[in-house]
This record gives structure tokens, sequence and C-alpha cells, in this order.
């Protein structure tokens, strides 16, 4: 008898002793919600019904009890719960507010912006378009992993020449394409505003023609961006590791460094690089929010009760090619002979 | 009981759906129990397990069109993300759902008296230590399907049950063969 062997016995029996007498049963979890008999039998051709009729069932509980179920074309996506008494749904992050929710209410997340402080959800009065909120404001279901969007803001085109007749013209812009496989791309409406030159008399041009044939003219160039990214709070767990030959449960061969970046515009990169036991810069992969993070290891070759620390410097860039202060952080790793686990 | 769940590509989203409703059949009519028991001892709630569950197990369905390496392994981690993100259905819901097919059977009393002391141990674990522990000695993980599962590298999976193996054995006060100090 091992400790492992103990821990399992007495866990195993606290969890058939704390699962007893469960009665959840699948089958009749999709048959009742106006699936076929059986899943395991049913008609390839039933399966889209099934699915519909969760989604139905989901959407009449949801609407009897005020939120509404996960869709099932939105499989991509998270649903959530509004955690505040009352939110407002605004038409872009840190944009004009055009409606409100309450708590309780059941949304989905399609997407977030970049700085990872709003979402980007399905309007829960208007599952047709889309609105924001500040993430603080909903609870989501599980850890969340949607892409960053950009609202698609309002712009105002203004034609060289402008100067008496204004005709409002109204195209379409396709956003979120990417966001959930199989799903419609969600379509919000742009108002562009545009003006005829003075030179047309009023009423003699049909509305919206000359606009619709005159390329838009960019009014502006933006400055070119020269503000670094900012590098902190470098991390690691564990802060020891162990060769790769130890190969023991108990003692690790990996570590995982974590960062947090920033940049006014977006951090595009952050890399790692370390002398010592055979480095070569690595990239991290970008987590929730700011953090990003890479997993460090195994490392091979050290001999048996040898020790080593590695520091490893990060950076974080940008677009523009700015790059960040550097951070570090250190990790030691010990040779096999080492591994007491 | 680790199982495993690879659909073929070239079968239709029909057939996908079949048969992951099938294998989810299967894994819930051998394992439902304790699985329950896992995320109960995990999440310290029976009902909360039981609806997380059900919830992971309908997730599991709607993605019929996407591989599930270890299923078992996957619907462990999904339901217990459930709780560990605060979602919980109000008793409303959980009402409905149970009217459309939820639990039915009220709760079996067991004639053996609970492992007090185990149970006050795995309290003071961290959640992560906890759920990683659960995941290998509950339901016989391994290293990598539990870091396939919670997406981090099998040394994380190795430290965290490494830290919850040696904190177990100083709260139930047990030596490396198992035996009580």
């Amino acid at each position: 008898m091992t400790l492992d062997d103990e821990l399992r016995r007495r866990l195993q029996e606290a969890a058939d002793q704390a699962g007893s007498g469960t009665a959840i049963d699948f089958s009749k979890l999709v048959n009742q919600t106006g699936g076929p008999v059986s899943p395991s039998t049913m008609p390839a051709s039933s399966v889209s019904r099934l699915l519909g009729g969760l989604g139905a069932a989901g959407l009449l509980v949801g609407g009897a009890l005020g939120f509404t179920l996960l869709r099932p074309d939105d499989s991509g996506g998270s649903a959530a719960t509004v955690d505040v008494q009352q939110y407002s749904l605004y038409d872009c992050p840190d944009g004009a507010a055009t409606g409100s929710a309450y708590a309780g209410d059941r949304v989905f997340v399609i997407g977030r912006d970049e700085s990872g402080g709003w979402y980007e959800i399905r309007d829960p009065r208007n599952q047709s378009s889309v609105v924001w909120v500040p993430t603080g404001a909903v609870n989501p279901d599980e850890v969340i992993d949607v892409p960053v969007h950009e609202c698609a803001e309002p712009i105002e085109l203004i034609v060289a020449g402008a100067e008496t007749t204004t005709t409002v013209l109204e195209t379409t812009t396709t956003v979120g394409q990417t966001t959930v496989p199989g799903t419609t791309p969600v379509t919000t409406k742009n108002t562009t505003k545009a003006t005829t030159p003075a030179t047309t008399p009023q009423g003699t041009t049909p509305q919206g023609t000359t606009p619709a044939t005159s390329p838009p003219t960019t009014p502006t160039t933006a400055a070119p961006d020269t503000t670094k990214p900012i590098a902190s709070s470098p991390g690691r767990s564990p802060d020891t590791i162990y060769d790769a030959a130890t190969d023991n449960v108990n003692c690790p061969e990996t570590s995982t460094l974590t960062v947090t970046a920033t940049d006014n515009v977006a951090v595009t990169g952050v890399t790692g690089t370390y002398s010592g036991v055979g480095g070569s810069p690595k990239a991290f992969t970008k987590g929730a929010g700011n953090t990003w993070s890479a997993t460090f290891g195994p490392f091979s070759g050290l001999a048996a009760g040898f020790n080593s620390t590695i520091t490893i410097v990060i950076v974080a860039r940008d677009a523009a090619g700015n790059t960040s202060n550097a951070v570090q952080t250190s990790v030691t790793v010990n040779g096999a002979g080492n591994c007491l686990g | 009981m680790r199982r495993r769940s690879v659909l073929a590509t070239t079968d239709g989203p029909a057939e996908a759906a079949t048969q992951r409703a099938a294998e989810i059949e299967t894994f819930m009519e051998h394992h439902a129990q304790r699985i329950v028991g896992a995320l109960t001892l995990i999440t310290g709630d029976r009902n909360a397990a039981e609806d997380a569950l059900q919830d992971a197990l309908v997730k599991a369905w709607q993605r019929h069109d996407q591989p599930i390496e270890q299923l078992s392994a996957w619907i462990t981690v999904v339901a217990t993300n459930n709780v560990r993100s605060g979602w919980r259905r109000s008793n409303a819901e959980a009402r409905a759902l149970g009217k459309v097919g939820g639990r039915a059977a009220p709760e079996q009393p067991s004639s053996r008296e609970p492992d007090e002391a185990l149970h006050a141990a795995l309290r003071s674990l961290p959640e992560r230590e906890r759920q990683v522990a659960i995941m290998h000695y509950v339901l016989d993980e391994s290293v990598a399907s539990i870091a396939d599962a919670l997406g981090v590298a099998d040394g994380t999976v190795k430290t965290l049950l490494h830290r919850a193996r040696h904190h177990l054995a100083v709260e139930l006060r047990l030596n490396d063969e198992g035996a009580d100090l």
C-alpha cells in the first residue's frame, strides 16, 4: 500500500458516496425537450430537429423566466448571466447607451474589445443585432476565449466641395465573420453621411446616385504610433522544475510564465529569451485580458544533482514595431537526481 | 475509465450527433454516479454538481461536430468550470429543467459514515489542486489527459498533483505508505 493507493481508495469511496442516487438521464433530458425517443437510435434526419427542439425549449423556458438559453448555432461563444441589477447596452465600447437589460438576463457573448474591458453580445431584446457591455456587468458560464472585435462605429464621410445638399445613405458593414463557425454573420448598419457638390442643382439628381458613384475620400492620415508597449508583473509557476529525464509525476518538468502587456493600440506579440540551458526565443500566447503566457521546458541533459537557474527576459511589441521595457523572471532547473517526490 | 471520443471528420453531422449522443449515454450509464460524486467533492455542492454536469452533457452533444479526445475529462472540466466561474442556475430554472428531464430520483442515504476528515482535507485544498487531484485519483485520468482537458502543460498538472498529494497527506496524517502517522 502506498500513499497514492490510500488516497485513491478513500477519494473514490467518498465520491461514490457523494454521487449515490444520481438519476441524470441524458436521453430523457433530450427526449422531453422535443427530440426523438432515443438519441442513439434516432434517424439521422432527426438530429437537426432535436437540436432545434432543445433550442426552442430553451427559448420557451427562458422567455417565461426572463432569460435566453444558448442557441444551437452559437456553439463558438459563451452564454453569460447579467450580474448586476441593471446595466446599459452600448453601441460601442465607451459609446452611446442604446438600451438596458436586467439582473438574471441571459446573454450570449460573441466577442470582446482589445482592452478586454468590454464584451460584444447579442442584444437580449433583439438577437439579430449586437451591442456592447462592460465585462463586469455579466458573469460568463465558462472561461471565455472569444475573438477581438472592433466596433463598427458610425463614419462621418465628407466629400470635397460639399456645401448645400446633404444626402444620407445607408451602407451595411459585415462584422464578426470569424466569430462562430456555422453562424450567420452579424450585420450592423452604419450611417454614412455624404454631400453632393454645390454645383449640382438641388432636386435634379436622384437622391443617393451621385454619392454612390463617387469614391469616398479619407479625410485625415493617422499619426505614426511611437508609444511603446508596457510589460509588467512577470510570474512563473512552478518556481522549480526538473530535467526531462526525471519522469516522476511529483517533479514537474515545465514552468508556465505569465506577463501583463498593454499598449495604446494593441500588443501584437510577446517574446521570452534566455541564456543557459539551450535557450532560444519563445513566443508567448495571449490569454484573458492583457495576460500573455508561455510554457518553458522540458529541458534535458542536466547531470543528476545539477542545479541551474535560467533567467527569461520578456519583451512585448506592437504592430508599429515599438518594443516594451524588458522584464525578467527566473526558474530553477534541477537535475533528475534532485527529484525526491 | 478513460474513454476516447474521436469522431471521423468524414462522417456527416447527423452521424456525428448520433455517435456523440450514444457515447454520452454509455458514459453516463457507467460513470454517472462517480462523476457526480467527483464533481460534488470538487464543488462541495451536490445540486450544483448535477446542474453543472447536465449543462456539460448538453454542450458535449451540441459540439458533436468537434472531436473530443477524452470525453470524461472534457465533461468533468466543463462541468467544473461551470461552477468555478460562479455559474449556478436559478432555482426557477432548475425546477424548469427538472420538469423537462432533469434529475428525478431523491438522494439515497448511504449506509457508510462520511469520511469527514477527508472532506475537511479537500476543503482545505486550493480549488485547482482539488480539481486535479479528484480527476487523477477518482476518475483515473492520466496527467496527459488532465493537462489536455485543462489546456495546460503536463508539468503544471504534475505540480498541482504533487502539492495536492502533499497537502492531503499532511491533513490526513498519512505517511508515504498511506498508513496513519
